[in-house]
């Protein structure tokens, strides 16, 4: 049996993939803390301010470490060929997005349709909110699929 | 009318004295892509079910299988 000191490519793309996941995780946390601060009272905003900016920078520091750890070694074939893996977590990825870009429509669908119901009970919110809540929206429900997916269900040696 | 994919990786991997992270490395693919084909968790695409087939020497339809 070899011995395996340094990750294969395909191990590096995989936790690659799961690095990006958990970025778009955080920066749907931070949609959800930026509209929370709208609807917060003053006080409550003054934290959860200071909550979004301290999960941006976070954010950025694992987007910038990603990029120089494990990208830009790269050479621009080896990362077109990381990123187009037919592997288990590329095609969850896949599934995910497709899953929750769906499942979006059909909510804002809904949501539009009931628009008396729902939306017309919500104090009027700026545009930029509104994109958030949509972003807010799409990536949590990616960040799901994408651990239902992917959850273990492996029996490993 | 469904069909399920079978295989018998394990098998052939026990018979060549592989660990399935050892297998993943010889086809470049990932040790959780493996595993997860293993358990039929995971259907794989054609290139990586011949790759395995490759590596084993034998006929596709000898690893992979519908029950």
């Amino acid at each position: 049996m070899s011995t395996h000191s340094n990750p294969s490519p395909a191990e590096l793309a995989d936790r690659s993939l799961q690095l990006l996941v958990c970025s778009m995780f955080a920066v749907a946390l931070v949609f959800c803390l930026s509209v929370a601060e709208f609807f917060a009272g003053e006080s409550a905003a003054a934290i959860i301010d200071i909550a979004v900016k301290v999960l941006g920078v976070a954010i950025l520091g694992l987007m910038g470490l990603l990029y120089f750890w494990k990208f830009r070694p790269m050479s621009t074939g080896r990362l077109r060929e990381s990123l187009a893996e037919d592997g288990f977590l590329q095609v969850g990825f896949q599934k995910a997005m497709a899953k929750s870009w769906m499942l979006s429509f059909v909510i804002l669908t809904v949501l539009q349709a009931l628009d008396n119901l729902v939306l017309a009970r919500l104090p009027l919110m700026p545009l930029e909110i509104v994109i958030k809540s949509v972003l807010a929206l799409m990536l949590l429900l990616f960040s799901v699929f994408f651990l239902l997916y992917t959850r273990a269900g492996s029996i490993d040696d | 009318m469904t069909s399920e994919l079978e295989n018998r990786i394990r098998v052939f991997r026990a018979e060549h004295r592989l660990s399935q992270a050892d297998l993943a490395e010889a086809i470049g693919v990932s040790r959780k892509t493996i595993s997860t084909i293993e358990v039929g968790r995971f259907v794989p695409s054609t290139i990586i079910a011949l790759k395995i087939a490759r590596y084993f020497e034998v006929p596709v339809e000898e690893v992979f299988f519908l029950k």
